[in-house]
């Protein structure tokens, strides 16, 4: 699943997945901007049918560790 | 097959401009009239605070690059898709590129990226990209549908409408619309004008792409912009990005149906995606299908009218507002006093010793037509401060407004011939009279639903004069008492905050040599040392309704000196 999430995010932003890391964040990862994350986290719940909070997507513009972890809390939580 | 002419032709570029000519035809042609577009007063209003471009409308210009004109060939954008990275505002210059062909596995389609980048800047912003797929048909084989030679029919596609206004909580998943078009050789000839006018392109070039594109392909995915725009979500869109795959061709003189349906909506970051399909009116072949991923922003902010200012914010709201002044029977607190009575404000005079001193200030203000009371308090005494606020709450049935004045004196005192006892004398009135005055004065307010409290500071915590010890420790501890109730208790209307004078005109300081005065004076941006009623002023401005979202701040009346903000 998380190799799913970095395919999926490295789609939307329109770069090679393997220039995604764990530490990957807005400040060095250029095409991650403000914009461009409304676009990700949009496009995860069309995708994964998952429901993120506001303050969730605000949480998940750190690093794209943090980005994975919320997903995965999202995928797990759909699935009980 | 696909043509050498067209793989050996990119990367190429085409320059143009959106001029405002340029929008509103773009906006005729396509029936997107959104204000963001055309309407400056609109737009000012927005975001984006002018007037901005369509985002297609660049778009538009793809058939003048070469790899799309290749001769004895008609090219077929069979799939289209574009990401709107900025918003271009109008008359800004633009540069489309398309780069290097990839010629997809089955030989028969090939791909070409594209760009749009601003051509006025030393580094060019990238607007929009995104990825054009064709297919080419050699001429000879081509019936010649677009070949008709009259402009004949409606220049435009769809007609003007009036534009709906979606909000957010408006729009639920699965909401549909519909918009009729249908695309005539007279709305071809616009488009084919629009791209000679707007571009650096020869105008043959243009001229040349009724035979070398397919045109009516291009316009059914332009109309992706009057849905977004005019449809829903309408004036609040903000286009983002879309995808278009053309299954069938698109005849001219045939109505069509662009049907839009809601397929996503996302609470977290206001985007909705809407599925786009064309179909024959009345019919159920889709000829082209797609999707747009839309911003929806807020409704722009109406401001005040002149009216509703004058109901609601006109008036300092100090009218019948009950003001506690702690050590007011002299100097900055009688000052105070007084003008608060002037600005209707019933007025509690508290001093200690000064008995005649704030009969007198109370009389002076019964005198004028205002309302005061003087009560004595030892502020430093819990049980005379529980008397002082109670006595307040008997007469005047509220307390609105706490100013933790008081104080001792100013008289330099060395440190090494400091004793404790002097210390605890002037932490006793100003930090404990005034921790003792706002614990009580809250519990009221908070009864109330809020209140206001300012605490005269000095700005002798930054810059200490010399022998002022007890004096600036105790200030000092009165500014960590104010930024410490401030956020305590913002969020229940209880606005906490401070005014810093420097040296101030009073019998406080009347000790201070006359030299040192002037030479103080000399020292301060303004020339001259605070006056009573600059500093009431500041008090009176705290406690207004003029200061209704300022809390835990210094006002400081300095005559500009420092510390600067």
């Amino acid at each position: 699943m998380e190799e799913q999430i970095r395919e999926l995010f490295a789609t939307i932003l329109q770069v090679p997945a393997g220039e995604i890391g764990d530490a990957s964040e807005p400040g060095a990862l250029q095409q991650w901007d403000s914009m461009q994350h409304l676009m990700l986290v949009s496009g995860f719940e069309e995708e994964f049918g998952v429901d993120v909070d506001p303050e969730e997507a605000i949480d998940m513009y750190k690093d794209f560790a943090t980005f994975k972890r919320v997903i995965l809390q999202k995928l797990a939580a759909k699935k009980e | 097959m696909i043509p050498d002419a067209a793989l050996k032709a990119a990367p190429t570029s085409v320059d143009l401009r959106p001029s405002p000519e340029l929008v509103e035809r773009f906006a005729a042609l396509t029936g997107d009239w959104n204000r963001l577009h055309v309407d400056e007063t609109f737009a000012r209003r927005s975001s984006y605070r002018r007037t901005v471009v369509h985002g297609m409308l660049p778009l538009s210009f793809l058939p003048l690059l070469a790899p799309f004109r290749v001769d004895g060939y008609r090219c077929i954008p069979v799939s289209l898709a574009g990401r709107f990275a900025a918003p271009v505002f109008t008359d800004t210059p633009l540069r489309l590129t398309v780069g290097i062909p990839r010629v997809e596995d089955t030989g028969a389609r090939v791909a070409f990226d594209y760009a749009i980048e601003t051509a006025h800047d030393v580094r060019p912003t990238v607007v929009t990209s995104g990825r054009v797929t064709a297919i080419y048909e050699a001429r000879a084989a081509i019936r010649g549908e677009t070949k008709t030679g009259a402009s004949t029919g409606q220049a435009y596609l769809v007609p003007k409408m009036k534009g709906s206004h979606h909000l957010w909580e408006d729009i639920d998943l699965g909401a549909t619309d519909s918009l009729d078009f249908m695309v005539t050789p007279a709305a071809v000839a616009e488009f084919v004008s629009l791209l000679a006018s707007g571009s650096d392109a020869p105008p043959e070039f243009a001229a040349e792409v009724l035979d070398s594109f397919d045109v009516p392909a291009l316009l059914s995915v332009l109309l992706y912009s009057t849905s977004i725009g005019i449809s829903l979500p309408g004036a609040s869109a903000t286009f983002l990005e879309f995808s278009a795959q053309r299954e069938h061709p698109i005849e001219l003189n045939v109505p069509y149906t662009m049907r839009g349906r809601i397929t996503h909506r996302s609470g977290a970051t206001r985007i909705i995606k809407k599925e786009l399909l064309v179909t024959a009116r009345g019919g159920d072949q889709v000829v082209v299908k797609g999707k747009a991923s839309t911003l929806v922003a807020s409704p722009s902010r109406r401001m005040p009218s002149l009216k509703e200012l004058g109901e609601v914010a006109a008036d300092f709201g100090l009218r019948d507002q009950v003001v506690l002044i702690t050590g007011a029977s002299r100097g900055i607190g009688e000052t105070t006093a007084k003008l608060f009575a002037l600005h209707g404000a019933k007025v509690v005079v508290n001093y200690r010793h000064g008995a005649a001193d704030a009969d007198r200030v109370v009389q002076e203000i019964v005198d004028g037509g205002g309302e005061a009371v003087a009560i004595a308090a030892d502020v430093s005494e819990v049980e005379q401060v529980r008397s002082l606020v109670r006595q307040t709450h008997e007469r005047y049935g509220a307390l609105h407004v706490l100013v933790n004045n008081a104080a001792r004196d100013f008289r330099p005192s060395p440190f090494l011939r400091l004793s404790w006892d002097e210390m605890q004398r002037d932490l006793d009135v100003i930090l404990k009279g005034a921790f003792f005055c706002c614990q009580e004065a809250i519990a009221l307010m908070l009864e109330q639903g809020g209140g206001k409290i300012i605490n005269v500071s000095t700005v002798a915590t930054d810059n200490p004069p010399p022998d002022q010890t007890k004096y600036v420790v105790a200030k000092s501890a009165l500014v960590g008492l104010t930024r410490s109730l401030s956020v305590e208790f913002a969020s229940r209307n209880i606005l906490v905050n401070m005014v810093v004078p420097n040296f101030v005109e009073t019998d406080m300081v009347a000790h201070v040599a006359e030299g040192f005065r002037r030479k103080i004076a000399q020292e301060i941006p303004m020339r001259r040392p605070a006056t009573p009623v600059d500093v009431a002023r500041a008090i009176v401005f705290l406690a207004s309704s003029y200061s209704s979202f300022t809390t835990g701040q210094k006002v400081m009346v300095t005559g500009g000196g420092p510390p600067y903000a």
